[in-house]
């Protein structure tokens, strides 16, 4: 009898979670708890415990812990130099889409201003215009922003990003914003680095890459992959202790340390 | 039995001539003359047999050789210094005893003037048809900021007027009154009427208000040209602007209380100047 009545707890239980993970409105109340207490971290300069509250509710599907997190990355990533520059901001913009696709105003008032001003990704005015569009319609108090960026598109572009703006309105979301950032990659390793003004330039798996350039390089040896299969490899940015790269056929860029001799 | 008759020749006396615009475009010169009666001619003639004539024409008209119009001043009632959208004009009405204009304020810029003659340096506008009650020339000449403000500051011209509505005279007043009050009684009696008749047609009645209330709500619009927003500006001001020629099809406006922009050769596809 006993067992029969966990199972059935069970079974209600698994139910729960599954409703909730469904529904359009995943924040719950434990999430909520979550974000209150990031709020109370912060507020106490205690950015780090804030942070991690804020993560967790993210994960659970919470869009207002999602923007603080996102929100909180950002304002310390611009901060931020070098290597944790661009994992902070990617991250954050990460979690301010999220927030964003969930209609959260100020979410898709910060992606406009990272798109206007080029901060952790690259500038583009029409889709900063969009985002902006739909802050806007979320809350009005967004509409004066709207007239100060106006006057920096073409008539061409503002009625392409009206466009746009009815399409996220609508719900057809674009599937990212800006392509996430993965810490390292087995098969990539950099040699060398030599940063100055005339152009940077890395040593990837033997052969030398600037930014901009693409080469063919043969992945460090290892169990997972074989030793003939090449890798075509784009080179996006060059810092004193990082370089940003991609690999062909690969959503996520790769973020390569350069280890201290 | 039809004649054919080839003019061969034009002379103009100087003396009557109260502005004068010339182009050359390739092998042909463009001409456009206002003379102090309010008459006008435009020809255009071949450049090579003529630019000695034309050059002989402005030394009589005390012209530089360098200048290729000229605009007397017995004939400018005056001058309209207008920044509008990030550029500036001026605008010099023509008067002459032949021409009744439009009260001279700072609305003249905002009538429904028409191009006649244009050339790189100017646009010679027409406010009305000869034989109109009212009937003038204005010439429109787009200037730089810096001579905008130097012209301004040295011709001593009165700055940023207001115009200024004139008062109707008592009878008038009184007239407007009366067929104010006629209105009203008759609208007061039509709506006594009306609700003592229950009709099935009350909810049509009032969407029709409310349309007709958010189109006059919406009449007001903002204007998006070079990067610069100007406005709101009233549909008909939009309109007179357009007929003068002072909007272009990159134009853009959105009602005063959207935050949709259209482009405004969508307002006046056919009118639009590219």
């Amino acid at each position: 009898m006993k067992q029969l009545a966990c199972r059935f707890f069970g079974v209600v239980c698994l139910l729960g979670i599954l409703t909730s993970a469904a529904g359009g409105q995943p924040a719950s109340d434990g999430s909520d708890k979550l974000v209150a207490q990031g709020n109370t971290f912060r507020s106490n300069g205690k950015l780090t415990e804030a942070l991690w509250a804020y993560r967790q509710a993210a994960k659970a599907g919470n869009v207002k812990g999602a923007f603080a997190a996102g929100d909180m990355l950002f304002a310390q990533g611009q901060s931020d130099n070098g290597r944790e520059r661009v994992l902070k901001l990617s991250e954050g913009i990460g979690y301010l889409y999220f927030a964003a696709t969930n209609r959260h105003p100020q979410a898709c008032a910060k992606l406009a201003n990272a798109l206007k001003n080029g901060i952790g990704i690259q500038t583009n005015l029409t889709c900063a215009y969009a985002w902006l569009k739909l802050a806007a319609q979320y809350n009005p108090s967004y509409k004066p922003d709207l007239d100060r960026l106006v006057v920096l598109l073409q008539p061409e572009d503002v009625l392409q990003a009206q466009k746009i703006a009815a399409e996220y309105i609508s719900g057809h979301w674009p599937d990212r914003v800006a392509r996430p950032v993965d810490q390292g990659d087995s098969r990539l390793t950099i040699q060398g680095v030599s940063v100055n003004g005339n152009g940077s330039l890395i040593i990837l798996n033997g052969g030398t890459l600037k930014v901009g350039e693409m080469i063919n390089v043969a992945p460090v040896r290892s169990p997972k992959h074989a030793a003939t299969e090449k890798l075509v490899v784009s080179c996006f940015e060059i810092g004193a202790d990082y370089a940003l790269v991609a690999v062909a056929g690969e959503p996520n860029l790769k973020m390569l340390s350069v280890e201290p001799r | 039995m039809k004649s054919i008759k080839n003019v061969i020749g034009i002379e103009i006396n100087p003396k009557f001539v109260g502005a004068l615009f010339t182009e050359r475009i390739e092998n042909s010169l463009r001409v456009f003359c206002f003379y102090t009666n309010g008459e006008t001619s435009q020809f255009d003639m071949p450049a090579d047999e003529n630019l000695g004539n034309l050059q002989n024409f402005h030394s009589k008209l005390n012209m530089d050789e360098a200048c290729s119009s000229v605009i007397v001043d017995e004939v400018v009632q005056g001058r309209v210094y207008v920044s509008s959208e990030g550029s500036h004009w001026l605008y010099t009405l023509l008067s002459t005893p032949g021409n009744v204009l439009p009260p001279f304020n700072a609305d003249i810029c905002n009538l429904a003037w028409q191009c006649c003659w244009r050339s790189q340096t100017a646009d010679v506008l027409e406010y009305g048809k000869p034989g109109d009650p009212v009937h003038c020339f204005a010439i429109r000449t787009q200037i730089s900021e810096n001579d905008a403000t130097r012209l301004v500051k040295d011709s001593n011209a009165f700055t940023n007027p207001l115009s200024v509505q004139k008062k109707q005279p008592h009878r008038w007043l009184y007239l407007n009154i009366g067929a104010v009050l006629a209105f009203l009684g008759i609208l007061i009696v039509l709506t006594l009427f009306h609700s003592f008749k229950k009709s099935a047609n009350d909810s049509v009645q009032s969407s029709v208000t409310t349309e007709a209330t958010a189109e006059t709500r919406d009449n007001s619009f903002y204007l998006l040209y070079n990067h610069q927003i100007s406005g709101p500006y009233a549909m008909k001001i939009i309109t007179s602007m357009n007929a003068g020629g002072l909007l272009n099809s990159e134009t853009m406006c959105r009602p005063e209380n959207s935050a949709e922009w259209i482009s405004l050769a969508t307002l006046f596809p056919s009118q639009l100047q590219k």
